[in-house]
């Protein structure tokens, strides 16, 4: 039960968005949240569409996979919808009833939010966490926050941590799991009682969790420190990042398709436009 | 004292996921009373999976598991109750232990069953006797011990709820050849004095030869063959075919047949061994 919970989930595979390489994506997933907010015309928001519908074609996810990612924010996006609606005024009410005026304006914003929400999720999740795994994100990340080790940011130790935290995500998934079953079979009952008796049903399970985290962590520390690990200075990889040719036209062509979006803009379109 | 039965038990694990695996298939086994039962198979042919099923911790995805003839998951609300009944000490035990002292960490079970504190502190006493925990052990912190402490520690805590069945995933995984060998002696000891059904899981051969009454080998989530620990060993063959080791001692017994000694190959005990081979020396020469 445990289990079904996931973590950025990684859908494995090998097209091209799963092989450009994680920087690129990283810089491109920026480019794209910001280039979404320009979008203001109804032709700019049907392209959006069409573009995250060209993401999933690219990416070889099951669309129904993710519909099913979409699910959680789908009351957010409704809800902030429903309010434009009626907030919003314009010049000349749609349909007018009691004191609720619904202008042509509204719903437009209405429509537009709801694409811009989806598309914000979509297209991060295709471009970062449904195509890349967490070992390549904070790779990248540590790329690109290298700068910033100039001014003395310990990015690699950061990285590093992060690395770790997702590496044990699952194994402590596991052994929760396992914790649980063994109280349960000493008769542990979890689900009756007050508040107060659920809580300190707990200390069976979060006690020997924390014991084994800690001695998890100090064994780990001490692997670490007999394969001379000593933190980024001087650390070669095995798995370098390298920038191909491909990555550079794959990765141009998204921007320049990302970019359009201010552009089409400009197209005049009778209807549709709101400020 | 109590008996289980599977009848036509298939386990998956995700089973409306699209990553289900079937961990167990088709199992039917009656698992009798008053006896040490081994079951033996390679990692990942279905034991510890097994072992959950046979007190509810895990509900079978096919057929039905029988305590005594009733199925355990008549009423589900219940499966508290069964897991009193049948006792189940998993694998690397000692990541349970949670309390300050050994003695209130054996009486967490018999505590939650509801026992009175008098009652509570004879099934401690017990359970602390027949695993070999003295007195003074049983004020330290659970978090002092050694490893082997605390792993008789974590089984005296599923013995004190004095289970009509006890299941041992692996309890001698991960010790010492000494404490290993006194663990599984204390269990044998424990299972013999009290008439209770045992349920020792295991990888080890040389084990399963002389600790159990029965053995089961598991291969890919079925049951390979069920048979007395004679009658195992009486045919290698078939050990070997389920991808097993057999004994050191039968290996022994096996060469020297072939060298001509007239020694019985199905012989898995040093004890028995030892009995054979000095009647030989001593000079008679009819085959044991
Ligand atoms: N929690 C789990 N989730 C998914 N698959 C599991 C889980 N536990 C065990 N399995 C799978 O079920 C099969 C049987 O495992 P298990 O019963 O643990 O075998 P054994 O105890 O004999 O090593 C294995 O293929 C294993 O990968
Ligand atoms: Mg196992």
């Amino acid at each position: 039960m445990l289990k079904d919970i996931t973590l950025g989930q990684y859908f494995p595979g090998s097209s091209p968005l799963h092989r450009l390489d994680p920087r690129l994506k990283l810089v491109l997933m920026i480019a794209f949240v910001v280039l979404i907010f320009f979008a203001k015309t109804l032709l700019s928001f049907a392209y959006l569409v069409v573009l995250m519908a060209g993401l999933t074609a690219l990416s070889g996810i099951r669309v129904k996979a993710i519909l099913k990612g979409l699910k959680p924010v789908i009351f957010i996006a409704v809800f902030t919808a429903v309010i434009n609606l009626f907030w919003t005024t314009g010049e000349v009410p749609l349909v007018s009833f009691w004191r609720i005026n619904i202008y042509p304006e509204g719903i437009w914003r209405a429509v537009y939010l709801i694409i811009r929400i989806m598309a914000l999720v979509t297209g991060t999740s295709l471009l970062l966490t449904y195509t890349t795994t967490p070992m390549d994100m904070t790779d990248a990340l540590e790329a690109l926050l290298s700068p910033l080790k100039k001014i003395r940011v310990p990015v690699h130790e950061f990285a590093m941590m992060m690395t770790l935290a997702l590496r044990f995500v699952p194994t402590l998934i596991e052994e929760t799991e396992k914790i649980i079953n063994a109280q349960k079979a000493r008769g542990a009952d979890f689900e009756s009682g007050n508040l107060l008796r659920r809580a300190k049903a707990l200390i069976p399970i979060l006690v020997p969790l924390f014991v084994s985290s800690f001695s998890r962590a100090s064994e780990l520390a001490t692997a670490m420190e007999c394969r001379c690990y000593t933190g980024g200075e001087g650390r070669t990889r095995m798995k370098q990042l390298r920038l191909t040719g491909k990555d550079w036209v794959i990765f141009l062509i998204l921007l320049s398709l990302f970019a359009a979006i201010v552009l089409i803009n400009f197209i005049p379109f009778p209807w549709g436009t709101v400020l | 004292m109590a008996e289980i039965r599977l009848e036509d038990v298939s386990y998956l694990y995700g089973a409306d996921t699209p990553f289900a695996t079937a961990a167990l298939s088709h199992v039917s086994l009656t698992l009798g009373e008053d006896r040490t039962i081994g079951v033996i198979g390679h990692t990942g042919s279905g034991k510890s999976t097994l072992a959950q099923l046979l007190n509810g911790i895990l509900r079978p995805t096919r057929g039905r598991v029988l305590l005594d003839g009733k199925d355990i998951f008549a009423d589900p609300k219940k499966i508290g109750a069964i897991r009193f009944r049948v006792g189940l000490v998993f694998q690397y035990p000692e990541y349970q232990l949670f309390e300050e002292t050994a003695r209130r960490d054996i009486a967490f079970g018999p505590r939650n069953m509801g026992k009175s504190d008098d009652e509570i502190a004879a099934l401690v006493e017990e359970a602390a006797r027949f695993t070999g925990l003295d007195e003074k052990l049983l004020e330290r912190s659970p978090f002092e011990l050694s490893g082997g402490q605390k792993r008789r520690v974590a089984i005296a805590g599923v013995l004190a709820m004095d289970p009509e069945v006890l299941i041992l995933d692996e309890p001698a995984a991960g010790l010492d050849p000494a404490g290993k060998q006194e663990i599984l002696t204390r269990l044998r000891a424990y299972q013999r004095e009290k008439k209770k059904t045992m349920i020792l899981i295991s990888h080890s051969m040389e084990d399963m030869a002389v600790f159990a009454d029965e053995i089961v080998v598991m291969k890919h989530g079925t049951v390979f063959c069920h048979d007395t620990t004679d009658g195992v060993f009486s045919d290698p063959e078939r050990v070997r075919e389920a991808g097993l080791e057999l004994p050191q001692i039968t290996r022994l017994m096996m060469a020297l047949a072939a060298k001509g000694v007239p020694v019985d190959t199905g012989i898995h005990t040093v004890k028995a061994a030892k009995a054979c081979l000095s009647a030989l020396l001593k000079g008679g020469d009819a085959p044991c």
